[in-house]
């Protein structure tokens, strides 16, 4: 009675706490010395998961595979060896021995990794890199980057790392490239996702695919999901058709995904991306889910400017490309439709210099004016069907930043 | 194992389906440009394969792209001759390009190689929708209950048969026909923009309004649905020309009869409560109503609907000065000539409005627009 009372003590400390790994440590050791080796496989799993050298972690994990019987039960060096034989397991399989014959957590964690089809985005990228989209970038900070980078803020504020994170806009703002700048502040800890990396033919095996993904983001917490287009992924189950059973059994594995009733998401941070929030199921935006949503308009001029500056780059500019006047005088433009612009310009100066035989010919202001000039806002489509939404979808005020957006620029 | 569960790739035989799951998924989520691309890779490897050519006419038609859809459905149709899915396809992109009786040609094609099945005799009530054909309007309907009998619980044919049913004039019936579609999906936005169409036929234009919001807010980018709000605000503009008209005639009656004080002082309510009247009336519009409003001119000419309360501003405003400044000439002559003038310019109104309503009949659905899924 009294070690139950401990063990209870314990697992709520772990809770609060769950980056403890000396903490955690002992709980799976005392939760084997009770008898209740499945429950301390799990405590182990995730240390190993974070650390796989860790070699307290590593005794702790033979003693429970032991006790529950499973491979290399009664083996003291751990589950060196399995029963299949190697013609079954296929070329090159013979269990995880490293040459001690003791079992090889890395690599096992490795095999994990690799057999996973969201692979890890590696980038350089940094947010400091992406201009404009500073209230974005804040609520990110907020939300999930500040509270991973300091535990201790954490725990003062009582902050978790679990949620979500909804990011929509017209096409071509933004929203994927500020994604790949989160990727690239928490390198391998990010696992981007969209509709064809989880879409199988196989009968049931998309839900699977989803359970799997989340389940690598729980191994490897504490980690960034990122589900680009999520109105592909998870769209309304009443606007699917008959041809939709696949995608409506994903969205229903999302959900529980999302909810994490059957295990913990500390640690699992859901960032998505969308054009179209009003066609993502409801029910993923409920409390708990995806229940924060960012509006990312088009960039406002510092962000064009920087925009245009990285469009420019490696160009030859004449000295009267002045890139904050341009900014200024390309309002309403999307990222997608500045590089646009930038690659016009570009071409015409390209042209020129071949029609003028002048090798020195640069890319001249007038170059940028007039490819400015002739690209039309792409974004104005989205935001036809935006401005509906607000005006006759809206009454629960889930679209009020955009709202603010649209007044604030003269379209509503 | 379940029976409906196949093993996953790593454990089991290639599935043949492979290379459609992508392209289904994507049509699925409505990413028509994204299954274009799927499909594309798909075609690659097997050029006639039929279901990603039916993936491919679906995906061009849901983009506008009918005409190059056409002869992808022309093809599948030559791979698969017997099959009446082909012909569903090709009555549909038939339809989109306006070629009504080639539509029927091949919906009837889908009905006699299928007899029993609800679709084809669906896409032949669609195509009779859109023929001028006489008996066109009996076919249509006889067509879309048997579609729906054939399948009571299809939305598509349920909608079909409130078209059928109001085109016929049952209108009743088709409201029934839609509200059963309302039952079945709730939000169905082609339902709710159909009863509004039936609403403003019936001239019930504020519920009109309420219904095609609702129509908007269940898809934002329903165009007839726009288009239809369209209509409800250019009758609200027309319905304050008459205000503006009347509005002075108790004034010159006044001062017709000698009490110029009265009228004068009824002149002065019109003046000062028409414009609180006009606030109050904008303030009771919802936003939408009032950016709709705001927006008219961008969408329909003005002149195709100010004319009309401009005139009648005209008309008012020089009977209320005339009761204001000279409320004696209001009994004489120039009273007679207001009279006159803003009789003529009523009767016009009156002619215009019947004259268009008939044209309309002819043109069916110029304005009001019934919408098909």
């Amino acid at each position: 009675m009294e070690l139950g009372r401990v063990l209870d003590s314990l697992r709520r400390a772990v809770e609060q706490a769950p980056d403890d790994a000396v903490l955690r440590a002992h709980l799976a050791g005392m939760l084997l010395d009770a008898g209740l080796a499945q429950e301390a496989i799990g405590h182990l799993g995730l240390l190993l998961a974070r650390d796989p050298g860790d070699p307290d972690a590593r005794a702790l994990m033979r003693r429970a595979v032991a006790a529950e019987g499973g491979p290399g039960a009664g083996d003291e060096d751990g589950p060196g060896s399995f029963d299949l034989p190697p013609d079954v397991l296929g070329p090159g399989a013979g269990g995880r021995s490293t040459a001690g014959g003791e079992f090889d957590w890395g690599a096992a964690e490795q095999d994990l990794t690799a057999g996973l089809t969201h692979e890890p985005i590696a980038t350089s990228l940094r947010l400091a890199d992406v201009g404009g989209l500073e209230e974005v970038k804040a609520e990110l900070e907020a939300a999930f980057l500040a509270p991973l980078r300091n535990p201790a803020l954490r725990e003062r504020y009582g902050a978790t790392l679990r949620g979500g994170l909804l990011l929509y806009g017209p096409p071509g703002c933004g929203k994927t490239h500020l994604a790949r700048a989160v990727a690239g502040e928490l390198g391998a800890r990010f696992i981007a996702v969209s509709l064809a990396d989880v879409l199988s033919s196989w009968l049931g095996r998309s839900e699977g695919n989803v359970a799997e993904l989340f389940a690598a983001a729980r191994a490897q917490a504490p980690t960034l999901v990122f589900l680009d287009e999520l109105d592909a992924l998870g769209r309304s189950r009443g606007a699917l058709g008959r041809s939709g059973s696949a995608l409506r059994g994903v969205v229903n594995q999302l959900l529980t995904e999302l909810d994490g009733v059957a295990s913990r998401n500390e640690g699992v941070f859901v960032l998505a991306a969308t054009n179209a929030p009003w066609d993502i199921d409801p029910a993923l935006r409920r409390p708990g889910r995806l229940d924060r949503t960012l509006f990312v308009g088009p960039p406002d001029a510092p962000a064009r400017a920087h925009i245009l500056r990285t469009h420019l780059a490696g160009l030859p500019l004449a000295a009267d490309v002045d890139v904050e006047a341009l900014a200024a005088r390309s309002a309403g433009l999307s990222g997608a439709d500045l590089a646009l612009a930038c690659r016009a310009a570009a071409q015409a100066a390209l042209r020129e210099a071949a029609r003028t035989a002048d090798p020195q010919r640069s890319v001249a202001a007038a170059d940028l004016q007039a490819a400015l000039a002739g690209v039309a806002p792409s974004t104005a489509p989205w935001f036809a069907t935006a401005r509906n939404v607000v005006l006759f979808g809206d009454e629960a005020g889930a679209y009020a930043d955009l709202a603010t957006y649209l007044r604030s620029h003269r379209m509503l | 194992m379940p029976a409906t569960v196949t093993p996953g790739p790593a454990g089991g035989p290639p599935d043949p389906d492979d290379r459609y799951t992508l392209a289904r998924g994507l049509v699925a989520a409505q990413r028509w440009a994204a299954a274009l691309d799927a499909v594309a890779a798909g075609l690659a490897a097997a050029p006639d394969d039929p279901v990603l050519l039916g993936l491919q006419v679906r995906a061009l038609r849901a983009l506008g792209r009918s005409a190059q859809a056409l002869p992808v459905a022309q093809r599948l149709w030559t791979l698969a001759p017997e099959d009446p899915y082909p012909c569903r396809l090709l009555t549909l992109v038939l339809l989109d390009l306006g070629q009504v009786d080639a539509a029927l040609q091949a919906a009837g094609r889908a009905v006699c190689l299928d007899p029993q099945n609800g679709a084809n005799h669906l896409a032949l009530s669609r195509a009779w929708a859109d023929s001028s054909r006489p008996g066109a309007v009996e076919r249509q309907l006889a067509s879309a209950r048997i579609a729906l009998q054939l399948d009571p619980s299809s939305i598509d044919a349920q909608l079909q048969l409130g078209t059928a049913l109001a085109a016929s004039g049952e209108v009743a019936a088709a409201r029934a026909a839609y509200r059963e579609v309302l039952r079945l999906e709730p939000g169905n936005a082609a339902a709710l923009n159909n009863l509004a169409v039936l609403d403003l036929q019936a001239g019930a234009h504020r519920a009109a309004a309420r219904t095609l919001a609702a129509a908007l807010a269940a898809d934002p980018q329903d165009r007839d649905a726009q288009r239809n709000l369209d209509v409800v605000a250019v009758w609200a503009v027309r319905r304050v020309g008459w205000v503006l008209l009347a509005g002075p005639l108790p004034a010159m009656l006044a001062a017709a009869l000698g009490w110029a004080l009265v009228g004068r002082l009824l002149a002065a309510a019109v003046l000062l409560g028409g414009p609180l009247a006009a606030t109050r009336w904008w303030r009771g519009l919802t936003e939408g109503q009032r950016h709709h409003l705001r927006t008219l001119p961008r969408r329909i000419p003005p002149a195709r609907w100010l004319r009309w309360p401009v005139a009648a501003a005209l008309v008012g405003g020089a009977g209320l000065a005339l009761v204001l400044l000279a409320p004696r000439l209001v009994a004489g002559p120039a009273g007679a000539i207001w009279a006159l003038a803003a009789l003529a310019l009523a009767l016009a109104r009156v002619l215009a409005a019947t004259l268009r309503r008939s044209r309309r009949a002819e043109v069916a659905g110029r304005w009001d627009r019934v919408r098909h899924r």
